[in-house]
């Protein structure tokens, strides 16, 4: 598989680290706002899998080292394309996720 | 302050002269730049631009809109805002990125060996997945060699810069005196 990294260009997923599904926020950790149970169960475990079109992270480790979010079709492997993490969030109009509590 | 050079990162079978094949012009012709000034820069978020117009004005080097295709040869690109600063002084680097960048010394955390030679592109095809056509002269990837992470420099046709962690040297050297065997190998 070839994945578009914005900045570099056409590059084979063997430079990138799989990160999983850019559509589910971690939950904030730490302060008041400790998840519920139930709501660290949904994120860590309960994943829909889904076959067809997502749009999931990338960290091109072996590379730029930038967080990209890449387009895929995960029944034909097909590639639409890949964007900025921060330009993915920003286009959506919300925040990218917190990283915190490491 | 005192200067702290290690003798060979490069290991013991980095020997100045020639190796493998040893009939007629070597394939590949390498030096390791031992001593050499290298200084990371990050830019702060939102501050790839200023740092741009920064190191242009004060080294004198054209870095174009920061695409690692517009790279100099002592400014090499390895991510968004991100430049290995080779051969400057360190507190000049300091000074000139101020607070749009975060500036760490890493002399001592990186090793460049430069490549020439007619089977370069050879040897190259057998540790980097890049595509050399796709790769103007000038330009920089940050990519692997093997499993290593390696920033590449491209100087001329056949002439590339690699830059590895420095303890990850050895093993790269070694890969590249037995991968280069076939073409023989010149060491400077």
């Amino acid at each position: 598989m070839l994945i578009p990294c914005p900045h570099c260009g056409l590059r084979p997923s063997e430079e990138f680290t799989p990160k999983g599904l850019a559509e589910a926020p971690r939950p904030v950790i730490g302060g008041a706002d400790l998840p519920e149970d139930a709501t660290w169960q949904d994120y860590l475990h309960t994943r829909t899998n889904r076959a067809g079109d997502t749009d999931e992270y990338f960290h091109h480790a072996l590379g730029c080292r930038s967080w990209v979010v890449v387009h895929r079709n995960t029944l034909t492997h097909e590639v639409y394309g890949a964007t900025m993490a921060s330009e993915f969030w920003a286009q959506k109009n919300q925040q990218p996720e917190q990283e915190t509590g490491q | 302050m005192s200067t702290i050079v290690l003798s060979n990162p490069l290991g013991a079978h980095w020997t100045a002269g020639r190796h493998g094949q040893a009939e007629g012009e070597a394939g590949i012709r390498a030096t390791h730049a031992a001593g050499l000034t290298i200084v990371e820069v990050a830019a702060l978020p939102g501050q790839a631009q200023p740092l741009r117009a920064a190191l242009e004005a004060g080294f004198g080097m054209t870095l174009g809109d920061g695409q690692p295709a517009h790279s100099a040869e002592n400014a090499v690109c390895t991510g968004p805002g991100h430049y290995l600063l080779v051969g400057h002084d360190v507190q000049a680097v300091k000074a000139a990125v101020g607070d749009l960048a975060m500036a760490v010394d890493q002399s001592s955390g990186r090793v460049r060996v430069s490549i020439d030679g007619p089977a370069v592109a050879d040897l190259l095809a057998k540790a980097c997945p890049l595509d050399l056509r796709a790769w103007p002269i000038g330009g920089a990837q940050a990519s692997h060699f093997l499993h290593i992470a390696c920033a590449y420099y491209r100087r001329s046709e056949h002439g590339f810069d690699l830059y590895f962690g420095r303890s990850f040297a050895a093993s790269a050297a070694q890969w590249l005196l037995d991968a280069g065997a076939e073409f023989g190998v010149e060491i400077g």
